[in-house]
């Protein structure tokens, strides 16, 4: 699993987490099925990519700091 | 450096865990200032002359909170008297009075009493003397309630209002406290998710890492057992053998 990868799985559930605190926080309804579905699924979409791209430069600036790991 | 990444570690955990009560108590006052208080005993409100039933919540009616910005709010332990009236002859039959508490669309709760009894040209009137319950300790926030009359089990009215289910320090119910550990356990992860980079990667010095875990790890140096580098030991070992020849006639 790369590093950009497993940041994408942790924002998608970050994302979700944050819809059902959001709601716990009352800041957001979740009475219906397909609002709260909708929530969940712009959620996990954003979170992903986000966590995308936060995986993907940190990865990058791992290998930069551990040349070691560098492919020779 | 280790005992410093541990307090940045910890710094981190710290942090995460006071933004998310920083997002927690805001909405106490975030629910006050939308008049979301407004189940004081003191407002005693009236059934409104309207064609359809009246329920009242704490006196006060349900129409009033008929979106989540205006949700009614329930205080931890707080029992709730729920009045339904309805006229008799706009709803015969009605042997139910229902109140569903709704979440991602299915009921969480649902409470049921019967009308009290009465001659036709009377009122219908049925009382609940509604509470939370066990769920109080688990969840808190925005529901959504829908109140109904029943005939014979099909539904004849019913209204959708909200509540605001209050714990206790505003935090202190068990699936909030889970999302916040959920939450501050995958940030982590997400912080430190370069270090998957390390995987898979063969180091240039050595041995290729084998878990996320490569910077804690010792240096890679060839271990004693490890046989000599081919440079060395290029006198003594014979010439590679040149490939097999492909078999005559290629491939088929």
């Amino acid at each position: 699993m790369s590093a950009a990868t497993h940041g994408a799985g942790c924002g998608a559930v970050l994302g979700i987490v944050a819809v059902l605190l959001l709601q716990q926080f009352a800041y957001l309804d979740l009475t219906s099925f397909t609002n709260a579905i909708l929530y969940l699924v712009v959620a996990i979409v954003i979170g992903a990519v986000v966590g995308f791209g936060i995986g993907f430069a940190l990865g990058k600036r791992y290998v930069h700091n551990h040349p070691e790991l560098a492919n020779p | 450096m280790r005992g410093a990444r541990g307090r940045g570690r910890w710094a981190g955990v710290v942090l995460v865990s006071l933004l998310a009560l920083l997002v927690a108590v805001p909405a106490v006052g975030l629910a006050t200032a939308r008049g979301g208080s407004t189940n004081s005993p003191s407002v005693s409100g009236s059934p409104v002359a309207t064609s359809g039933p009246t329920v009242l919540w704490n006196g006060v009616n349900i129409d009033s909170a008929g979106s989540a910005s205006s949700a009614l709010t329930v205080t931890f332990n707080e029992a709730v008297d729920v009045n339904y009236s309805w006229v008799r002859s706009a709803y015969p039959g009605v042997g139910d009075a229902r109140l569903e508490m709704l979440y991602f669309g299915f009921p969480l709760s649902t409470r049921d009493v019967s009308p009290i009894s009465g001659p036709a040209s009377s009122p219908g009137l049925a009382v609940m003397n509604w509470t939370v319950g066990a769920l109080q300790y688990a969840v808190e926030g925005v529901f959504g309630l829908t109140a109904s009359l029943l005939n014979n089990g099909s539904t004849v009215w019913s209204e959708n209002f909200y509540v605001r289910l209050t714990a206790p320090y505003s935090i202190l119910a068990a699936l909030p406290i889970l999302l916040i550990l959920i939450g501050v356990y995958e940030l982590y992860g997400l912080v430190r998710s370069g270090r998957q980079a390390a995987l898979g990667r063969p180091a240039a010095t050595g041995a290729a890492p084998t878990t996320a875990d490569a910077t804690d790890a010792a240096p890679a140096t060839p271990a004693s057992s490890t046989p000599p580098a081919a440079s060395e030991t290029s006198t003594e070992t014979p010439p590679p053998t040149e490939p097999e020849a492909p078999p005559p006639g290629g491939s088929s």
